[in-house]
């Protein structure tokens, strides 16, 4: 075929270099073709812009400096607190001071905006104390969705709560509270606390009309729910549970709509989590909760620095705690920050400690740790902190596997217990006795709440005995 | 890039270090060092972080960052052709250096080859104009379509496809020389602007 005289070299060469990228649509491919096959010209400039093209693949990747990540995320922190500080002093800064001189007498010193009698907040606070009961569990909200899906949790028992997580306390009700108590409330946040509300209020007013709307109808729902203390527990339980998922996991809960469906899921997630903290042997165990402590003990000094933000109450409340407690204390405190993102920076384990910590488990784990990214090795190690301590009371008959609960201390607090506590757990049998004074060493460490449905262990008087012993019934006392 | 958009940080976190490499890649070809290179990528980063409202789903992500990446480039050129700022390239060797290292010895006639070949083309991408590169580099490492490339870079299908057809051909007259008979390219090697 002759070739096409309106065509241009730099149109055919437009061409050539548009059907080496596939950009061509099928008549053009055909016309180009042709021509490839008629004209010996046109394949060797085809040849040329080719070979030119694959040259480029010397130049190779060009990764980034070892500090680059840590330096960006940090970046994007600061601009993050900045843009919460630009939220909280969206009031003029004259109004804020007149506010100031107003209300010393009634208010506490509070940061700018929040800390004025009601009537002289402009709009957009009084709309951030109305909103308040839902900002306060906003992100709760955000993954619960639906009442529905709660219930049918409660239904099926699931225990996500994590054991080494604070209890959940019942925090009064923010309904029906006056506002200028609840300004009063706000105004005695610490800055990081006022920091977050102001960043929750920020997001929620980000959401769409009908995301908001939905959010406070499920707020109303649990609020008249006459289990609503329950739900709300179970909502929390279930948000710090999901925080730990890997974002592909979160990524398939959020795509599943229907309660029944995410229940599955989370059932199935359940059970990968068991199998996984039974691929550890006691060495590993061992290794994992020696790991801890040491970390503990050797970065206390960051949970001392935390305290000093607290309350003089709060630091003396911890001081007077048993080594254990404290320990315990600063292990939550550094769970937290273990988090891959915490305001001020990422402050997960340092490499070489993460390190250590490998060589010391078996070389079957080992093997399996190895081919992942860091952040993945870290998240299942995180994982396994976090479920062994309370997997051995999800196991049937409570004879679960390892658990990170030290055997030493676990008899020290036998010997602090009252006199008659220690006789009666001695009445039961071996088994149940190590059960049952493994789950109130937790309980006092972690001062958990009963078991989602399930009464006190065997002493509560009330149905079958503790968890995974159905067929268990206390002696009978009775003279 | 939904989980960013939610405020969740682990994800963000995820995103910096699945892009990181790739945008560095592409970087480095246009602002002419590394260090320079690497301030662009945070400020792009920055800039996605707080455009994340903005981001939807229905918007392929690798165009959206793409996007903000393009207009952050062309901004600090411009700020920096205002200041008539002129970039002095940090570079490890040029082709000249790299001679240099194999008449010395210190350098084995293997490598010496492949590393002047990347300086070599390293050079002749950064004498092509700043939107041709910009539109090589997003479709040769980047796999994006013209039609990605062109959302990205704010301009039509056929704006792009006639802008990587000038590129390459700018790209081969430099290299050709070189590839046909090892002769090195010439500074003063024309080239044709967009």
């Amino acid at each position: 075929m002759s070739p096409d005289p309106a065509t241009t070299e730099s149109s055919l060469e437009e061409q050539l270099v548009a059907y080496l990228d596939g950009e061509l649509d099928a008549e053009a491919v055909r016309r180009i073709e042709e021509r490839l096959a008629a004209e010996p010209e046109v394949r060797e400039t085809l040849n040329r812009l080719e070979r030119t093209w694959e040259m480029l693949d010397e130049l190779g990747a060009t990764p980034v400096g070892e500090s680059f990540t840590q330096t960006t995320l940090e970046m994007v922190a600061v601009a993050a607190e900045d843009d919460v500080r630009r939220a909280m002093a969206e009031v003029p800064l004259r109004r804020r001071r007149r506010w100031r001189l107003a209300c010393a007498g009634v208010f506490a010193a509070a940061a700018a905006g929040f800390g004025a009698a009601f009537l002289a907040l402009p709009n957009s606070n009084r709309q951030l104390l109305a909103d308040l009961p839902v900002l306060e569990n906003l992100e709760e909200y955000r993954q619960v969705d639906d009442i529905e899906f709660l219930r049918l949790l409660r239904q099926k028992g699931l225990s996500l709560h994590p054991s080494s997580e604070p209890p959940v306390e019942e925090r009064p009700s923010l309904e029906n509270v006056p506002a200028a108590d609840l300004a009063s409330r706000v105004a005695s946040l610490s800055p990081g606390e006022k920091a977050d509300l102001a960043q929750k209020k920020a997001s929620f007013e980000n959401l769409n009309r009908s995301e908001r709307e939905k959010i406070q109808r499920l707020h109303q729902e649990i609020r008249n729910d006459a289990d609503a203390a329950e739900l709300r527990r179970i909502m929390h339980d279930y948000y710090l549970w999901w925080k730990n998922l890997s974002p592909y996991d979160k990524n398939e809960l959020s795509s599943l709509s229907s309660p029944p469906a995410r229940i599955a899921r989370i059932e199935l997630l359940k059970q990968e989590e068991l199998k996984r903290t039974k691929n550890l042997s006691e060495g590993d165990v061992a290794a994992l909760r020696d790991w801890m402590k040491q970390y503990v003990a050797k970065f206390e000094d960051r949970y001392r620095e935390y305290l000093k933000t607290l309350s003089p109450e709060k630091r003396k409340a911890w001081e007077d705690k048993r080594p254990e407690e404290r320990r315990w204390d600063t292990l939550r405190f550094f769970r937290q920050q273990w988090q891959p993102w915490q305001r001020g920076g990422n402050k997960s384990p340092p490499p070489e400690e993460l390190a250590a910590l490998r060589a010391k488990l078996s070389p079957e784990i080992q093997a399996m740790l190895q081919d992942k990214p860091p952040l993945e090795q870290w998240r299942i190690i995180q994982g396994w902190l976090h479920s062994l301590p309370r997997q051995k009371f999800d196991a049937p008959g409570g004879r679960g596997p390892n658990s990170l609960v030290d055997e030493n201390e676990i008899a020290e607090f036998f010997k602090g217990l009252p006199r008659e506590e220690r006789e009666r757990l001695l009445n039961l049998p071996p088994e149940i006795l190590q059960h049952e004074l493994q789950r109130r060493y937790l309980s006092r460490m972690n001062q958990m709440q009963p078991f989602v449905g399930r009464p006190e262990g065997p002493f509560s008087g009330g149905p079958p005995g503790p968890r995974g012993f159905p067929d268990w019934r206390p002696p009978n006392k009775s003279k | 890039m939904l989980e960013v958009r939610d405020d969740n940080a682990a994800a963000f976190e995820e995103l910096v270090l699945r892009y990181q490499d790739r945008l560095m890649t592409i970087l480095r070809h246009l602002a002419g060092d590394a260090g320079q290179a690497e301030d662009l990528a945070q400020e792009i980063f920055l800039r996605v972080y707080r455009s994340r409202k903005t981001y939807e789903p229905s918007a392929k992500f690798a165009t959206w960052f793409f996007t903000i990446a393009n207009n952050v480039v062309s901004n600090s050129l411009r700020s920096r052709s205002r200041r008539h700022e002129h970039t002095v390239a940090s570079r490890d060797s040029g082709p000249q250096d790299v001679l240099l290292a194999a008449s010395s010895g210190q350098m084995p006639a293997r490598l010496l080859d492949k590393a002047e070949m990347r300086e070599i083309v390293r050079m002749a991408l950064e004498s092509i104009p700043e939107r041709q590169r910009l539109a090589v580099l997003l479709c040769k490492f980047e796999g994006l379509s013209y039609a990605d490339i062109a959302a990205a870079l704010e301009a039509t299908p056929q704006a792009v496809k006639s802008l990587l057809a000038r590129a390459r051909i700018n790209l081969r007259e430099i290299l050709q020389p070189y590839y046909e008979s090892g002769e090195l390219p010439g500074k003063n090697a024309s080239v044709n602007d967009e």
